[in-house]
């Protein structure tokens, strides 16, 4: 963690990245659930689910820190997601049939509260909005 | 799972999420109050892992234990984390921390139940 610096991620991102944290956790649980138990089922929607939680763990780690690094990762972490979650939701709506089990990005979410669609716009905006605050403090 | 221990644990989350977010959404600092919800759910989820881990080493299956266990030490995890990440921000902030926090574990809960019902 960055606790001690002065461009620690403050405020309400603070509470971004406790969403991201609670999110990677739990979509790494179901995809490991989901590999563990019935990878033969369908490989393709499983793999998809861990790579989806591999990409939302990135996410949380990059939004944590500070940093140009730090930020070209999360935003194209939030980018992977956003691009995941509206091209999977609409395949698995037109051809349900290369979905047979769901994937976090499925239905854009749905099974999730939609969080898988709402997380990735909050993200990018946020990373928008500290661009245009955070001139100033490198 | 034990039904009683699984009720008291999603009170307590319950109560976090719904405290954590009204703390935030009227503008409180940092409270104690969300906090010892928290407490009083993670001391539930440590019986809980106990209870589990004898049932285990008694014989009885449910359909995958590793997942059970890894699940039951996961939101273990998220909880503590959640306090050292909410003690860092003095705001309002803090409290809708511990109230996203609470909504994670209830959900991990909610899965438990489902991975070994009672």
């Amino acid at each position: 963690m960055t606790g001690a610096r002065p461009t620690r991620v403050a405020g309400a991102g603070r509470v971004l990245v406790a969403l991201y944290a609670v999110f990677a956790v739990a979509a790494t649980s179901r995809a490991t659930y989901q590999l563990v138990t019935k990878a033969s089922e369908a490989p393709v929607a499983y793999a998809l689910s861990a790579f989806a939680a591999a990409v939302y763990v990135v996410a949380t780690v990059a939004l944590a820190r500070p940093g140009p690094r730090a930020r070209a990762v999360a935003s194209a972490a939030v980018g992977t997601e956003l691009a995941g979650v509206l091209v999977v939701g609409t395949l698995s709506l037109v051809r349900p049939d290369w979905f047979p089990d769901d994937t976090v990005w499925s239905r854009y979410g749905m099974g999730y509260g939609l969080v898988p669609l709402v997380l990735p716009l909050l993200g990018a905006w946020w990373l928008a909005t500290r661009r245009g605050a955070g001139a100033g403090r490198g | 799972m034990v039904s009683v221990l699984v009720v008291l644990a999603g009170a307590a989350l319950v109560g976090l999420t719904l405290l954590g977010a009204a703390f935030a959404v009227v503008g409180r600092g940092l409270d104690l109050g969300p906090f010892v919800l928290a407490a009083v759910a993670e001391v539930v989820l440590l019986v809980q892992l106990v209870v589990a881990v004898v049932r285990l080493a008694g014989g009885e299956r449910p359909e995958s234990p590793v997942l059970v266990l890894s699940y039951l030490a996961a939101a273990l995890l998220i909880l503590p984390v959640a306090v050292f990440w909410a003690l860092g921000e003095r705001s309002r902030w803090s409290n809708a921390i511990m109230a996203v926090a609470g909504g994670g574990v209830l959900a991990m809960v909610a899965r438990l139940w489902d991975l070994w019902p009672a």
